[in-house]
This record gives structure tokens, sequence and C-alpha cells, in this order.
């Protein structure tokens, strides 16, 4: 298949290719191969040390699962309006392109917002004791999980007063790194922190 | 054609681009795929030397019982950088090298599908190389050339060594997977007309794959080296017992990279020998579609077997035997190129010459190797055999009996078309027999003081063991290996500068690459070839015995309508930006934390800026 496409913006794409097809949307289905394993190394490691933490939080602790849901959502959605964004541009609809652009930067940075929340959450997440009595300060939400944690709480201060940290147990130290790893905003907290 | 609709604001700092035909600039700019390969065999072949110069100081530490030669530390880091600096700075890039000149030779392309990429590859590389080779100022690396955990911990290992280790690595693997996905699309989508997938010479078809498998092992090591990273810099438990972390996690992670690595060692190895053995036998390589699979089968297979590393670790006896036979599998599609290669000289008429010979060795070698790796592959077997110097006899045997013996069979047999000259026959006959008589010497006893017991990476032994005679022979044998090496740099050295002028055929070759002139003019190919049947140079030669053999070497007349890319100094100082924030990253704590990885970080974006708003300058 000979495609005619872009080859107006490029110099290099004059050249006669044996597929037809664009170098570097060659070399993009490459890298996508390269980054599968990145991330299955990644996945590997989370799944390997999944329940193996010593102390907690555990992730049934600190997981808030409709938030999550929510902001994948939101991700996906960015997605979707990225694609719509290339479409209305090769048809030349620079208003409609202008507004898709904006409305994924706009969804991208509610993600972001989104995990900054979720991370700053996490890594402030305590139980307090002193008026627990069955009660637990945590975004102001109250289930059956808290309930039970409240009672470990009693039993064991120390390690659900830290919040979950990188350093705090296997969970921290996989989680992060692997969410992470799409959020490169986080490592330079990090770095600032040390 | 009409540009984007959309006026983006492109500040004023457009650099033109460098022009600069000949000295020191142009090697610097140089996106010239043959120059970057030239570049790439005089580096790799300097750090091949600086390996073997730790090898040698072992050897002579080894040479008796109770040496004290080098004290245990240094010989700690001596075994360690010896493994790394040969498995990633010498027999890789000296790999690439061959794929950085051949590849669009052999194809029928003017240039790679990314010439800035390409060099950007290279200096890369040289500055991980540089980075890991420096470190010997202030201490090396000591932990092995797998870093196993807890060995690389902070608590264990709390100096420099290991950081300079993980991080150049790092560097060192963008280096690769840049120059691999470079030769995937180069290989995929720049094939002469007519060249199609089972028409490419033998050589190429190895590289490709060996670069898919660069594209999908570098990223789990890459992965182990950031948990390690993190472990260390920022106090994560990746690797730390004392939070339920382990160590064998960095095992599985670092053999799932390393196994298929070692069949990025050995497929460009062989895809030499392929290409060196059916030119000097006159004959078609046998069963070439039988060979191709059977790297694929390898490439394939290769991902199945990481766990034969682990034999000892405890995995349970229902892996063992599950990676035993595999193992045992994978000898199958070797075995199979194995005797395609006798098929191929059965028969011929052999000619001799120096290439020839290395080829040769290169087959008896890797047998002897293959052997052992078999014996290896047996679990039970292994047990008795892990850490003891059986296992270095084994992989010297494959490494350097095998991929270093096909990278010389490659150096000579393709000198005259990148040097343009010949060298002495003579002389690369005596290196050949140094080579073999010497890697026997040197490797062999290590089998015997092996299955005696005795361990690897120890930097002594008491006297009484037994073991003094074979380890004696053993160092004995690197003086031979060492004169070996001298005559192939005097040979190759004083013949590069005023040795006779080569033909553009002189081994009555079968590939494209010597239809054109030595050595090829910069846009290789004044006219694309147009690809008919396998070995087509062979073929055309065949067919048409008096058609004019080579191409000019680019006269002016046929050539004005060529564009070729243009030099560049991005390339450069994108390499330059992250060699200098790799040593930020290890030096974090000078004067203002991170500062020098910032500085880095602010080159390397502004080499990535520049480059991506590069014009071109206009044709004259």
């Amino acid at each position: 298949m000979a495609t005619e496409v872009n080859n107006d913006t490029n110099h290099d794409d004059h050249e006669y290719t044996t597929t037809g097809l664009n170098h570097r949307k060659m070399l993009m289905w490459a890298f996508l191969g390269s980054d599968c394993m990145f991330f299955g190394a990644l996945i590997a490691t989370y799944l390997v040390y999944q329940g193996k933490s010593l102390v907690g939080p555990y992730p049934v602790d600190v997981f808030d699962i409709p938030v999550t849901s929510v902001s994948t959502f939101v991700l996906l959605m960015s997605s979707m309006s990225m694609v719509l964004a290339y479409a209305a541009l090769t048809q030349n609809k620079i208003s409609g392109f202008r507004i898709w652009m904006a409305s994924t930067a706009i969804m991208g940075a509610t993600f972001i917002g989104f995990q900054v929340y979720e991370f700053s959450s996490f890594s402030t997440f305590h139980v307090d004791i002193e008026s627990c009595n069955e009660k637990i300060v945590k975004h102001g939400i109250f289930d059956e999980y808290e309930e039970e944690l409240c009672a470990n709480a009693k039993e064991d201060h120390v390690e659900t007063h830290d919040g979950l940290q990188p350093q705090t147990n296997l969970f921290g130290t996989t989680f992060y790194t692997l969410t992470g790893f799409r959020y490169y905003l986080y490592y330079f907290y990090l770095i600032k922190k040390e | 054609m009409s540009s984007l609709p959309i006026p983006i604001p492109i500040p004023n700092i457009r650099i033109p681009r460098p022009v600069h035909p000949t000295g020191i600039w142009s090697w610097f700019t140089t996106i010239d795929h043959k120059r970057i390969g030239i570049l790439y065999g005089i580096t790799a072949f300097f750090l091949f030397l600086s390996g073997g110069v730790e090898a040698t100081l072992m050897r002579l530490q080894l040479a008796g019982p109770e040496l004290g030669i080098v004290s245990a530390a240094i010989y700690n880091q001596l075994f360690t950088m010896h493994g790394t600096t040969m498995i990633f700075l010498a027999i890789m890039p000296l790999s690439a090298a061959f794929f950085n000149y051949l590849i669009p030779l052999q194809i029928g392309a003017r240039d790679v599908a990314f010439p800035r990429l390409n060099a950007f590859s290279y200096w890369t590389f040289l500055g991980g190389a540089l980075m890991l080779k420096l470190s010997w100022i202030g201490g090396a690396t000591d932990a092995g050339w797998f870093g196993y955990a807890p060995l690389t911990s902070i608590d264990q290992n709390p100096g420099k060594g290991i950081d300079f280790w993980i991080i150049s690595l790092q560097i060192l693997g963008i280096a690769s997977l840049a120059s691999a996905f470079n030769f995937i699309v180069t290989i995929i989508n720049l094939r002469a007309p007519g060249m199609t997938w089972m028409r490419l010479p033998l050589f190429t078809w190895m590289t490709f794959i060996t670069a898919i498998l660069l594209v999908l092992a570098f990223p789990v090591i890459t992965v182990a080296l950031i948990e390690l990273t993190f472990d260390r810099y920022f106090g994560f438990n990746f690797f730390n017992v004392a939070n339920g972390g382990s160590v064998v996690l960095w095992q599985h992670l670092f053999w799932v990279f390393g196994h298929p690595e070692v069949y990025i060692l050995i497929l460009p190895a062989m895809g030499i020998v392929s290409e060196v053995l059916p030119v000097f036998s006159k004959k078609p390589l046998f069963g070439y579609a039988t060979v191709v699979l059977a790297g694929v089968i390898i490439a394939f297979m290769g991902w199945m077997v990481w766990s034969h590393h682990m034999f000892t670790v405890g995995l349970g006896p229902v892996a063992n035997t599950v990676f035993t036979i595999t193992t045992m599998l994978i000898a199958v599609p070797t075995g199979i190129k194995m005797f395609n290669w006798i098929g191929t000289i059965w028969g011929g008429s052999i000619k001799l010459n120096t290439p020839m010979l290395f080829s040769l060795g290169f087959i008896a070698m890797f047998l002897i190797g293959g052997l052992s790796g078999v014996m290896h592959a047996v679990s039970a077997h292994d047990a008795q055999q892990q850490d003891t110097y059986f296992v270095p006899a084994h992989i010297h045997y494959v490494l350097f009996g095998g991929a270093i013996m096909a990278i010389l069979s490659g150096i000579y047999y393709w000198f005259p078309k990148y040097s343009g000259k010949m060298y002495s026959e003579k002389e690369g006959k005596i290196h050949f027999w140094l080579m073999m008589i010497g890697q026997n010497v040197t490797f062999f006893p290590m089998h015997f003081v092996g299955l005696d017991g005795m361990p690897r990476r120890i930097y002594t032994y008491a006297e009484g063991m037994g073991w003094d005679l074979w380890n004696a022979v053993a160092t004995a044998g690197v003086f031979i290996l060492i004169a070996g090496f001298l005559v192939m740099i005097n040979n190759l050295g004083r013949h590069w500068r005023n040795g006779p002028t080569a033909p553009s055929d002189p081994w009555d070759g079968r590939t494209l690459e010597w239809s054109i002139s030595s050595p090829p003019p910069e846009h290789n190919f004044d006219e694309i070839p147009v690809v008919t049947a396998l070995d087509d140079w062979w073929v055309t030669k065949q067919d048409s015995p008096n058609r004019a053999v080579p191409v000019s070497g680019g006269s002016g007349d046929e050539t004005h309508d060529i564009h070729m890319p243009q030099a560049s100094y991005w390339p450069f100082v994108v390499a330059l930006g992250l060699f200098v924030g790799a040593y930020g990253v290890v030096f974090n704590d000078l004067i203002f934390p991170y500062l020098i990885a910032g500085i880095g970080l602010i080159i390397t974006f502004i080499g990535v800026y520049s480059w991506s708003l590069e014009p071109v300058n206009d044709p004259e």
C-alpha cells in the first residue's frame, strides 16, 4: 500500500521506502513493542510482590476505587479527544482541532490532578487513634474496611501513622514505581524531597 | 506543499547544518553510516583491548598459588569490569560496527533510515563506555557483571562503583535501543527493489533478529536497573530482604534480559560466518531458508531458557526440569546451523584465506563451547559445575572462540571494503594460528580445574589443591593471544595506511557490497540496484561476465541529483548532555543536589530541541 500522506512536512520521506510506510511510524511500532516489555517488567515486579508487604498500609487501606475509576475514565476520554483532534486536522477543520486539543489538555490536567490527589492522600494516610472511637479520618469516608483498620490501628499505631511512602513497604515501592512511571512529575517531587 | 495551517512560533535559533567534508569536525558531525561504523569499530576494538588488559591482570594473579599481584578488592573489580566491558563495550559494539557499515550496503540503500539517530547511538555509546571505564578512578564496580542483589545494595556496597555501573549501563542501553530501532526500520523499509525477505543476505537477517531481541530485552534490564537505582538512591524496598524484598527477583529480571543477550552477542557472529563460508567455498549457503529459520527459532526460544542460569537457586524440581528441557531444545536450531555450515563447505572449492580460517576456527571453537553448554543444561549436572571454572571455560569458548573469532573473520573479510587496502595474508594467518593455539591453551585448562572444583571469582588459591599446573598453563596462553593481537594490529594498522589498493571485489563475493568500489563512495550506490535473486551480485556476475564490475567512486556527474542526509551537530550535543547528566546522577551531592544532572538535562533538551528544528542547507 502506497500512502502519500505526510510526505510534505518531512524531508526524509521523499525517499523510496520498501513497504511504502513512513519510517517514523514504523519506528513508533518498534518502540511500542519495547514499551510493552518495559511495563511488562514493572507489572511483573508489582505482581510478584503483591501481598508480600510486611507492614501496612496495605492496598485495601488506601485504594479508593470510585476515584480511580473516574480518573481512568477521564484519561481514556482524553485519548479519544486526541484522536478526534487528529481527525479534524486531517480534514482541515481548524476550529474542531482547537476544541479537541484544548479538551485533551484539560482532561490530561484533570487526570494529573486526580493523580496528585491520590498520591498525596496515600502518602498522608493515617488512622487517628486519639479520636478513633471506631471512626477513621480518611477523605471523610467511612466503611467496613476502615472499621477494621481502626481496630488494627489500636493494637499497632506506629505503622499506620506513617502514611504510604515508597520506602514504607513493598506495596509502596512497587505501586509508586509502576504508576509513577506514567507521571514523571512524581520523580521530580522525589528528588526534591531527597 | 502546504505546511501546517497553524502558525507555530519557532524561535530564531536555527543554526545551519555543519559543512566539514574532512578533518576532526567532520567526524564529530558525520552521519554517514560508514564513518559511524568505523568509529564504532575502532572505539570498540580499543575497549576490547582494555578488557583484555583486565583479563591479563587476573591471569597473572592466578598464575600461581597465593600470589599478591593485585588485592582481593581489585580482583573483584577486575572480573566485574572484564565481563561488563567484553559484553557491553566490546562484542556488542563490534557487532554494531558491522551493522552500521554493512547493512545499507547489503540491502542496496544509501544510508540508514535515521542517520542522525545513528550518530546519536554512537556518541551515546561512547559516553556510556567512557563513564564505565573511568570508574576505575576511585573504585570500579565489584559485584560481578550480573550485579546480583544484595551485593549491590547500599548497605553492602556504599561506594560509587555500583552507581557508575548502573548509570553507564542505562546510557549504553539507550544507545543500543536507538540503534536497534534504526536497524529494524532500515531493514524493513530501505531494501532495494526486488530485495525480498528471502533474498536478504544472511548477515542482514541475523542483524534484524538481533535488533528485535535488543528492542525486547533491553527494557527488562532497564527496569531492573531503575529498581536498583531507587533502592540505592531513595531507600526503596525492591531488593531489601529486611522489608520483604526478594533478591531472586533481580536474578529473574537480569537473566530474562541476560539470556536473550547472549544471542544478541552470537547471532551477528553467526551471520558473519554465514557470509564468509559460501564466498570462500564458492558455493551458495547450504539451506539458506533453514539457517534463517533456525535464527528465528533461536531468537524465539531464547526467551524460554533464562532460569538455566539459576539452577542452584532452589526454584524447585519442576522449574529446573522445564528449563533443562527448553535449554536442550535450543541446542537443536544451533545444531541445524552447524550442519548447514558444514554442508556449505562440503565439496566446495575451498580457499583458506584468513577470513575463512577464522570462520572455520569459529565452527570448531563454538562447537566445543556448545558441548559444554549442553552439559550445563542438565540441571543435576549443573549443580556440580555452578560457580566453578568450568563455566568460564564454556563462556570463553562461545564468546571468545565463538563471537570474537567470527568478528575477527569479519574484520579481515571486509577489510578491503572499508579501508580500500589489502592486508598481508601471511600475517593474517600467523594471527589466526596464534589465536587458535592461544585460546585453547588459555581456556581449555579451565575445564580441568573447573571439574576439579576450583571456584570462579576467587582472587587466589592455596598450594596443593592440584590447580597450580593448569593455572600456570592458562596464564601462559594469554601471552600467545597477546602476541596474536600485536600481529593483527601491526598488520591491519600498517596496511590501512599504505597497503596495496584493494579491488572492489577481491574475494569474488556474492552480496551487493562487493558491487561497489572499495571504499564505497559516500552515497554508496550511483544507482539503487534492482535485485533479482538471492546472492544477487554473484548471479549478476555469472549472467553478464563482461559487465563493468564496480561502480565509479563518485566522479560527480551521476551524483548531482542524489540527496544525501546532511551532517549535524546535535546528535553529539544530545549524547554529551546525557553523559553530563549521568555523571550528575552519580555525583548528585556536588555544590547543590543534582546540579550537574540538571545541567546535563538542559544540554540534552537544547540538543533535542535544535535537532528537531534543524534546517536543511540548500544544495547549491
